[in-house]
């Protein structure tokens, strides 16, 4: 083992606590307050609808279709200043795309929201969590619907395989009031479909496999 | 016997899904994909949900080992994930720009957790960049009235990371 030395001068500063596997221990967690070093955490414009009732009747308010890295290009400015040393790995984002295509990606995620009906948000997002363009009907947090679905689709295609199940079409998330549907579009690129139940579970899935499929060939 | 559950977490590439797969006694569930930001230039695939494996002491004890996505997007994991933990493992990547942030930025994250139980860090990839030094590690903790069991370890190597492991039962007074 390496670095004997430094080992055992750090065992010397072992704490002697008194601890046991609490069974009655409540659950922990994570403190409260983000620290910000890895990655600036971005607070979506919108603030998460705290009720759903109240989100549903503000449906169909805004109609938006959004390109974020446009967006994002046009606040570059600012954030360079406040940025920390290169901490952060997302401050380069690799994947890039042509405005072109963005165009047509974003032409295909507004023909998915009026062939669908009951759709509200279309995502497309990278299977590590960046937003790359959405179409909402309804104020969503979409960096975090990003963020949370590249998990939601890795957690499923992970159980699908410990399952002994072969491909994992989509995951799907069944609530009482609607349905959010992750698939992927590629090996970086997945599409998140969020809808209420006016649009049937198969018409949501064909409509959102036939545009993954149509994106796919977009976003070479 | 109640299994314990370990979480591992640190800055993305500092090692926390090879740590796991090393001592793992059978191949971890992993939820690695690939990387489209700046990470890539260092290595292909992240995590973005959760690594899991399992190590079984010699008196019988399983040891659930529980891998963090490392990227602060993916704090709502964090807070899952800690849930029922019984110690925190950070491991630091030494070669990044600013290890000691990275390591605090941890340490105030996981706070509160780290509170209810106890911490062992872990400094990654000091093999190609030796600064800052465990003495430099040692001194921020002291400088945070914080005390935990700081080594130079490589991830890839299962007596390192078995060594980390059994440092935080010390702590835990659990071996
Ligand atoms: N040279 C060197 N390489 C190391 C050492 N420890 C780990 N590595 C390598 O560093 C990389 C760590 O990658 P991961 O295990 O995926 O890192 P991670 O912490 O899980 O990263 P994220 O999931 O992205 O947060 C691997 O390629 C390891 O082989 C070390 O001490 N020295
Ligand atoms: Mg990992």
């Amino acid at each position: 083992m390496k670095l004997t030395r430094d080992k055992l001068s750090a065992l010397l500063g072992f704490k002697g606590q008194n601890k046991s596997i609490g069974s009655e221990k409540k659950p922990i967690h994570a403190s409260e307050t983000p620290v910000d070093l890895i990655e600036k955490e971005k607070t979506d414009s919108p603030p998460q609808p705290a009720d759903a009732k109240q989100a549903n009747e503000q449906a169909d308010i805004t109609d938006s279709t959004q390109l974020v890295s446009e967006i994002e290009s046009a606040s570059d400015e600012t954030e360079v200043e406040t940025q920390e040393p290169s901490m952060e790995y997302e401050d380069l984002i690799v994947v890039n795309y042509t405005k072109e295509q963005l165009a047509q990606s974003e032409a295909k995620l507004a023909e998915f929201m009026s062939a669908c009906i009951g759709a509200y948000g279309a995502l497309i997002s990278t299977v590590d969590g960046h937003e790359v363009a959405y179409s909402l009907k309804r104020d969503l947090p979409t960096h975090k619907i990003s963020t949370m679905n590249s998990s939601l689709l890795a957690l499923g295609e992970s159980i699908a395989k410990e399952s002994l199940q072969q491909l994992c079409q989509f995951v799907i998330l069944e609530n009482s009031d609607g349905r959010v549907v992750s698939l992927r579009i590629n090996d970086i690129l997945m599409l998140t479909c969020i809808s209420s139940k006016s649009t049937n579970l198969g018409m949501l899935l064909s409509a959102g496999r036939n545009t993954a499929d149509s994106l796919a060939k977009i976003l070479r | 016997m109640k299994q314990i559950k370990f979480i591992f977490t640190g800055p993305p590439g500092a090692g926390k899904t090879t740590a796991i797969a090393t001592i793992s006694e059978f191949p971890p569930v992993s939820t690695d994909v690939f990387s489209t930001d700046g990470l890539a230039k260092v290595k292909e695939k992240t995590t973005v949900a959760m690594d899991f494996g399992q190590i079984t002491l010699d008196n019988g004890q399983k040891i659930g080992l529980y891998g963090t996505p490392g990227q602060q997007r993916f704090k709502f994991m964090w807070e899952i994930l800690v849930q029922g933990g019984l110690g925190l493992i950070v491991l630091v990547d030494n070669r990044r720009p600013e290890p000691l942030k990275d390591l605090e930025a941890y340490l105030d994250n996981f706070a509160d957790f780290i509170d209810e139980t106890d911490a062992v860090i872990g400094v990654t990839c000091s093999d190609i960049k030796d600064t800052p030094s465990i003495d430099d590690y040692q001194e921020l903790l002291q400088k945070r009235g914080q005390v935990f069991p700081t080594f130079a370890i490589d991830a890839r190597n299962k007596d390192d990371v078995l060594f980390l492991l059994n440092a935080l039962l010390t702590c835990l007074e659990l071996s």
